[in-house]
Formats: C-alpha cells, structure tokens, sequence
C-alpha cells in the first residue's frame, strides 16, 4: 500500500516510508525475512557489489566500541551476476524497491555495473564511493570533488535508474563533495558512510580488527551524520537520505528536520533484526499524534535562532 | 529462527568469572545441538551488539535452556549481574552439530569455553543407543566446567588440563589422540580453541571430524558478513553457514 502519512517520493520511485535498510548491514534481504515481512521497508539497499566476487578481509572483522561498532568487512559479496541471477529473483517476490550498492576499481567498473543494474528491476544505484575498508576503489573515488564529479559523470551516462551517491564522512568539505556529486548530475545523496576508526585489544596490545583500521558506526555516530545531513541539505537541491547510527524513530524525525528525504537504518539492525519495524511503527505513531498529513513536512523545519 | 524475550531464571557462578544463564520463553523455537543464541545484554555501559553465546543445555518440556560464559567485558559483566528480568535474544541460530542415524561411536573434543555446546550433543542423542567418548580439557582446575554433567552422560571421560591441576596434564587433543584405535569413533565432534581445532585437523583422521568455530559477531543471522571464516571453498560466516563445518573445509 501506497499513501499515507509515511509515503515518500524518491526520485519519482514511490516508497511506503522513507525507512531503507542499510548496504552491509542487510545483506540480501533473504535472512531478515526468516523474521518478519520485508514488504513492509520503503526499500531495500543490498550488500555493495563488486564486478568479480570478492573474498573481503581476513577476521576478526568487527569491534565494539563504546555506543559503536567498527567493521572491515572489505566488500565481501558474490559479484554482480550473481546477484542479478541468484539474490534479485527472491527480492523481486517482494513489492518493496531496491538499491543496488555499486563499488568499483575503477571508472570502467562503475559504468560497467550501472550498465548490468539498468536492465534489471532494481529501481536505484547508489554509487559507493566511500568505501573505507578497501584499498583500491571505493573511497579512492570520495574524498576530492573532482573525482566525485567525474565519476558521477561517468555512471550518470550509463544508469537508466535514478542515481544516489553515497558520500563519505572522512572528508574536508562535505558541503563541497555533495555539490560535486550534483554537479556530476547525480539524483540524490546519501549519507553517511562509516567514520574511520580503530579498537585496541590492551590484553594482547594488538588491533581488535585484523585489517587494524575500519569503519565506524552505530550510535556513536550520529551527530556527525546530523551535522553532515545538515551541511548538505543547505549546499544542494537534490533529495537526501540520511544515515548515521539511527535506532529509533526519533532518530528518524530529528535526519528530517535536518533535511532528509529518507534514511537508511544500519547498525540498529545488528542491534536488534526487528529494529526497522519498530522504526516505522514509531513514525507512523508519531505522525498520528502531530496530526500531520504526510511526515514530509518536517522536511528541512529545523529551527535554527 | 525467532526474536523473543527470554526470562532470566537463574544466575550462578559455576566457577570463578564462569556464569550460567538459565533462560524461560514458552515460545521457544526447536534447537539443533551445537546452535546458539544472539542475546542483548541491556545497552550497559556503552554496549551495543548481542553476545553469540552457544547452549549447554535444553529442555524442551520446561521451554528453557542453558547458556554458559566467561565474564570478559562490558556485555558479560552486565549480562553476570542479573538476577532476573526479561532481555532480547534471536534464537536458535546457525546449523548445528547432527548425527546420523547409523553411527554408534562418537567422540567428542572439547576446550575450555568449546566444552558446553557438546554437551547439548549428548542430551540430545543419549537414548539412541550412541557410545559417547568425551575428551575435555581446561588451562587449570580454576576453569574446569561441566565436569559432572559430562560424566554422567558419558560412556568414558577423559579430562585434561594444561598444568595437571585436574584430569591428566597436557593437550586434550594428545589424550584422545593415544586412544583413538581403541575406541575407534565413527564420527568426532569439536569445539575449543583454535590452537586445539589446529592440533585436532593434523591428525588427519579417517573419520568424519565437524568443528564449531567462533569469530566475532554481528547479526548473528548471516547478513553483516563479520563473522567469517576461511574455507577451501572461500570466506563463509560462521553464524549463518557455520558454526559447524566439517574439519576438511576449515583453513586453520
């Protein structure tokens, strides 16, 4: 069902509710619908996908920090084709929109993957470029706008989706990146990917993560991603999604207010598989109570004295 | 599968810095021996992800089970601080350890913290007509757990520790190893540490040998892809296509 108070327009794609489920933190879909009805996300972003399948980072991979968790999971995923003939079919049972998560090792890769993902159902990309756990690619391409721009550029000529570029917090400018990827001509934003970071074991004086360094997230995160939602929301025009360490629907609202279209839930689903229903439960409460027609119009109502 | 809040019956310290956790729902799902749980620890002191813990113990009549483990930091130390309450877990996860219905001789290996699933294995074929060898070992007689739930279901128990201090001294791999011709298993079940699962593969036995491995953990279910483990045919996840993998395929 369509309407209601949690109906969002997404680059022209209508979703339920402007809740999505996180690249990596989802994988498929397939695991979390052993537990409840996936229908019921706006959409669903899958685990990023490279060209050949990749092996990802030796273990451990994860770390918990305090109020976050650090992962180098390094892109393990089967590869594109076997996504498009193994994973898509089961998500195409489903009626809820999906978000192919691409990553590349180079320009010909993005183009290459945007080419595959727009003669299949899926309904968006989201151009990862601010991947921190692999060493070719992914972030390679995200921390300078003119790499952003020139590489938005070139999947833009290629995606017959609705393209989303998922920007990277260890940047100088976030304002200055996002510009860059409406520029390149993108259709949305997404942000943010995980913070770099790292845990140490002080029993054995060693990483916690075998890759020493990772990617931060959870709820330690998210006033950074608050502050970097807020930033682009007054820098360019196009839709948000926010994300950042959201676990409840207030968390949800305050990305709103803060100028997001939509948000992606992560690491609250490691936290607790049923996280992104209670999310949407708690919005649709929410909108009942303020008697709001349409939860978009908190969009952008951030007061700032 | 299934996500439930499990009631906290009871809390002992088995031995120092070694609690059990027994745990109520009425709804609990079916378990596989070997399987485990993804339980919350209550966001104490900064603590977000669940502890993977596996299940000792079973009760289908009483819908409890038994969880055993170490008090190591924040979530443990939370989680050996109950005195009842309810916390969210997803159970039962993973594949699980299964035996088939022709083999009569099985032995078991187990190390340190790797002992309490095994038991799981016991309780539940232990009226199939099933010889049950358990070897176990232990860094001293200060972690020795479960020595007397074992003995009472075993056909023989084997105990070792590393300093003599309770059972045999040395590796409880070497103690099994001296008498596997005469107890001649058809099928050997491990879970302990790597060191012990290493010494276990380079006997290079015969015999059918399944592991439960352990890594660190995220969702438990199979979607972060954290948890891993190498494999001949690749890096798999130890929550979703593990814990059990036979010996041969694990890359030690």
């Amino acid at each position: 069902m369509i309407g209601g108070s949690l109906a969002v327009e997404l680059c022209g794609v209508e979703l339920k509710n402007p809740v999505i489920t996180a690249s990596g933190t989802f994988s498929f879909g397939f695991e979390y619908s052993k537990l409840y009805d996936i229908n019921r996300l706006g959409a669903i972003s899958v685990k990023g996908l490279t060209i050949e399948r990749r092996e990802g980072n030796p273990p451990p991979r994860i770390a918990e920090t305090y109020g976050g968790v650090l992962n180098s999971v390094g892109l393990q995923n089967p590869g594109i084709e076997i996504f498009v003939r193994n994973m898509l079919p089961f998500l195409e049972t489903k009626n809820t929109p999906v978000i192919a998560n691409i990553a590349g090792d180079s320009e010909y890769d993005y183009c290459h993957m945007a080419d595959i993902i727009s003669g299949t159902s899926v309904s968006f990309i989201e151009l990862n470029i601010s991947c921190p756990n692999v060493k070719a690619g992914g972030l390679a391409f995200g921390t300078r706008p003119e790499d952003i721009k020139a590489i938005t550029k070139a999947v833009r000529k290629h995606a017959k989706k609705p393209l989303i570029v998922k920007l990277s917090p260890n940047v100088a400018d976030i304002a200055e990146n996002a510009r860059a990827a409406e520029d390149g001509g993108a259709d949305a934003i997404s942000l943010i990917n995980t913070v770099s970071g790292m845990a140490v074991d002080l029993e054995t004086r060693r990483p916690i993560l075998k890759n020493v360094t990772g990617g931060l997230s959870g709820p330690a995160i998210k006033p950074i991603a608050l502050g970097m939602v807020w930033k682009v929301y007054n820098a360019v025009k196009l839709p948000i999604i926010g994300m950042g360490g959201i676990m409840n629907s207030g968390d949800v609202l305050e990305f709103m207010l803060c100028g997001a279209t939509a948000v992606q839930v992560g690491t609250a689903n490691l936290i607790n598989p049923l996280s992104a229903l209670t999310i949407i439960d708690g919005l649709r409460k929410y909108a009942e109570k303020n008697k709001l027609s349409n939860l978009q119009e908190l969009k952008g109502k951030l007061i700032v004295d | 599968m299934k996500e439930l809040f499990v009631n906290v019956r009871s809390n002992i310290e088995i031995v120092k810095g070694i609690h059990k956790l027994k745990l109520y729902n009425p709804t609990l799902p079916e378990f596989i021996p070997g399987q485990f749980i993804n339980l919350a620890t209550g966001n104490f002191d900064g603590t977000v992800l669940r502890r993977p813990l596996s299940v000792y113990k079973y009760d289908a009549k009483e819908k409890t089970f038994e969880v055993i483990f170490d008090v190591k930091g924040n979530g443990t130390t939370f989680l050996s601080r109950l005195k009842g309450g309810d916390l969210p877990a997803t159970l039962f996860l993973g594949n699980g350890f299964n035996i088939d219905d022709k083999i009569k001789r099985v032995a078991l290996i187990g190390g340190g913290m790797g002992c309490p699933p095994l038991y799981s294995v016991i309780e539940r074929y232990k009226n199939k007509g099933i010889r049950f060898y358990t070897y176990i070992g232990f860094t001293d007689k200060g972690k020795a757990i479960c020595i007397e739930d074992f003995e009472a279901v075993s056909d023989r128990l084997t105990i070792t520790s590393d300093d003599g201090s309770i059972g045999e001294k040395g590796l409880v791999t070497d103690a099994f190893k001296a008498e596997y011709e005469k107890i001649k298993p058809e099928l050997v079940l491990a879970c302990g540490p790597r060191g012990m699962l290493k010494a276990l593969k380079d006997l290079k036995l015969e015999v059918p040998v399944y592991v439960s491995m352990e890594e660190r953990m995220g969702c438990g279910i199979g979607a972060c892809y954290t948890c891993i483990c190498a494999t001949i045919e690749g890096n798999r996840r130890v929550c979703a296509d593990g814990p059990v993998f036979e010996i041969k395929e694990v890359i030690l």
